[in-house]
């Protein structure tokens, strides 16, 4: 079995060869024929041809004009979601931190102004509550999805 | 040093060309070295080393260093590397150097051939303020609002403060030594002034070493209009008819057409001349650009003149039949134009789309990743601009731009079909890009329309784009997962021996449910 997340966050699990598969735990058919040819990277679905890549834990399907990333998912349905932190989205530097721990913030308060491709990017809480950690400094290099501020949430 | 036959007797005669650039642009200029018969020199820093523009030129030669202080914007080694190679002239592209009248003083100081506009030109139109002022001089109509250049961010705010509240809002922010949408800031409410003020001047302190910025008036709902112009050194000038690039986000382009959707015949011949116009202002020589905003009821303004290649130049090319660069090179030899007004035409319709490595569902930030699929769209009228090739990848290091996707037809409704049919062939896996968004933008009816406002992202997608979900797609995953499908047999090493590498003998397998 196969387990993906799509960028939408729905959980599938498909078996090739197999009539069903679920979705968010729903049963739904697997009615598609797949044809493989000796070239890699290409597969045909239902007589349509999908160009396809994986990059990491990441399938990347071209189908019907359009572009699809597929994360393979060994965690389960539930596995991922909000952390309740919050991640740079790039690889950058931090310009300003507009806030301190123990500080109270609400939803959409700029908290970080970091910099990447010489553009400013503004980083705002994702929930409402009490700052409980800065893991970063004025001036650091910080890699695309680390954790840059905790907040303890009063949901 | 002997140049082709076609520069024979040219007053400043060229025979290799170094391209002070890097990506699609230098790649472009090289292009055309090659059909004209010049040799061609790259430059190239430690993150370029292998790209697709240090292998198109003749020669290259490295320039070492980690800041673009140190290559691309190095006056020093970039002339110390045309001596070198024994190039005669510089190409400066678009960006970096290319608007810097140092450069060009450098360049003509070491006895090189400057392919581009002088000096003077650039610094009257690189400041914002002295442009403005020429303009007003030359009778070009110029944005209303007013001028407050602010050299110093500590002493200015209270300045600032009064100038904005005379201003009005909304008002843009905009570095004085701009461009790129970079150091510009839209301001709709006079709480948000510092802060916005304090990121523009850091943005432009940063981007191009001089943070002075000032205020104007945010028109809205208008038009980005912009005029080519092309002047020789013998004071023949003409203009190549409009672009409209009002698409745009974060101030940056992201979709131009050619013609514009709306000009009237009247209206456009006025542009072009309000155009050369301000070239003529100038001494202008070479390609140039003459931004307008049109606003709704058909008023143009000035915006500003770029004394350089736009980024877009294509689409004029496509309905001109002009090919820049070769011009530009022309005239910096010290040929004549070799036609006037009255022998340019517009045919057909052009449309260019910037593919940008940046998630649109997400603020448009940029995306890093391998570009491990690059299989460009092909067929009549469509032209690809791009400095990466399949394997290479979008890094931090330079603009996120990969290419730039052109179509040409007769019409503007085949040209936007076309575009829409190329966007969805284009295979680009491995980083997050606009391109399903772009097709997105050719299949909505307010662009068929030619309702293109510089808030058409805004207006026509408030809540933000989100990419179609596709209940095929986790299939298509599955069965590669499932069959190993991937080029790279590391990848599929999972743990537990999941997946079995790619079977070359295997030449028909069949999955029926």
């Amino acid at each position: 079995m196969v387990e993906l997340r799509d960028s939408s966050g729905r959980h599938w699990q498909i078996t090739i060869g197999t009539s069903e598969a679920t979705c968010d735990d729903e049963t739904i058919a697997n009615e598609h024929i797949f044809e493989i040819d000796a070239r890699p990277n290409r597969l045909w679905v239902d007589g349509q041809l999908a160009h396809v890549v994986k990059v990491k834990d990441d399938w990347w399907v071209h189908i019907n004009g359009c572009i699809h990333v597929l994360s393979i998912d060994e965690q389960g349905a539930g596995g991922s979601g909000d952390e309740g932190g919050m991640t740079a989205p790039m690889p950058g530097k931090i310009l300003e931190i507009l806030c301190n721990v123990g500080d109270q913030v609400e939803t959409g308060q700029t908290l970080i102004v970091m910099e990447a491709m010489k553009m400013e990017h503004r980083i705002a809480a994702n929930g409402s509550g009490t700052i409980a950690e800065i893991h970063y400094d004025i001036g650091d290099q910080v890699d695309s999805g680390a954790a840059l501020i905790d907040i303890t949430g009063e949901e | 040093m002997v140049g082709p036959d076609w520069m024979e007797g040219a007053p400043r005669p060229i025979s290799k060309i170094l391209v002070a650039n890097r990506g699609e642009i230098a790649c472009r200029v090289f292009r055309s070295c090659a059909e004209l018969g010049l040799g061609s020199v790259a430059i190239y820093s430690e993150a370029d080393r292998g790209s697709l523009h240090q292998q198109t030129a003749d020669e290259s030669v490295f320039l070492p260093g980690d800041n673009l202080s140190d290559t691309y914007l190095n006056i020093e080694a970039i002339l110390a590397a045309a001596e070198e190679t024994g190039a005669d002239a510089i190409h400066p592209g678009y960006g970096f150097l290319s608007e810097r009248s140092s450069f060009a003083n450098a360049v003509k100081g070491a006895g090189l051939v400057w392919i581009g506009p002088s000096a003077h030109a650039i610094d009257e139109m690189g400041d914002k303020i002295s442009a403005r002022r020429a303009m007003v001089t030359a009778g070009v109509p110029v944005i209303p609002g007013e001028e407050l250049p602010l050299e110093n961010p500590d002493d200015m705010v209270d300045e600032l403060v009064r100038a904005a509240t005379r201003v009005g809002y909304p008002l843009l922010l905009k570095a004085s030594a701009g461009g790129g949408g970079k150091g510009m800031r839209m301001v709709h409410e006079p709480r948000n002034l510092q802060r916005e003020y304090a990121a523009a001047s850091r943005e432009a302190a940063t981007s191009f070493g001089d943070g002075t910025v000032y205020v104007e008036r945010l028109l809205e709902k208008s038009r980005h209009i912009e005029v080519q112009v092309l002047t020789d050194t013998l004071g023949n000038a003409v203009h190549l008819f409009e672009r409209e690039c009002s698409i745009q986000r974060r101030h940056q382009k992201v979709v131009e057409e050619a013609p514009s959707p709306v000009l009237d015949a009247i209206t456009r011949e006025q542009m072009g001349e309000a155009a050369v116009n301000a070239a003529k202002a100038v001494d202008y020589e070479g390609a140039g650009t003459v931004e307008f905003l049109l606003s709704e009821d058909g008023e143009f303004h000035f915006l500003e003149m770029n004394t350089r290649l736009q980024v877009e130049h294509p689409i004029t090319e496509c309905i001109s039949g002009v090919d820049l660069v070769v011009e530009q090179i022309r005239v910096a030899a010290g040929l004549p134009l070799p036609f006037t007004q009255s022998d340019l035409t517009i045919r057909g319709h052009a449309i260019e789309v910037r593919i940008y490595a940046e998630d649109p569902s997400n603020n448009f930030l940029p995306a890093i990743g391998p570009l491990a699929m690059f299989r460009p769209p092909t067929g009549p009228g469509i032209r690809l601009d791009t400095g990466v090739r399949e394997g290479d990848a979008a890094s931090i290091d330079f603009d996120p731009m990969l290419a730039k996707l052109v179509v040409h037809a007769p019409d503007r409704d085949s040209a936007i079909r076309r575009m829409k049919r190329a966007c969805e062939d284009f295979v680009l896996l491995g980083v997050t890009t606009n391109l399903g968004f772009l097709s997105d933008i050719m299949g909505h009816p307010a662009y068929h329309a030619g309702e293109t406002t510089t808030d058409f992202i805004d207006v026509n997608w408030p809540e933000g784009w989100s990419p179609e979900i596709s209940d095929v797609a986790p299939f298509v995953a599955a069965a590669s997962e499932h069959y190993g499908l991937s080029r790279k047999a590391t990848t599929i090493e999972t743990e537990g021996g999941r997946g079995s590498p790619f079977n070359p003998f295997l030449s028909l397998r069949r999955s029926f449910p």
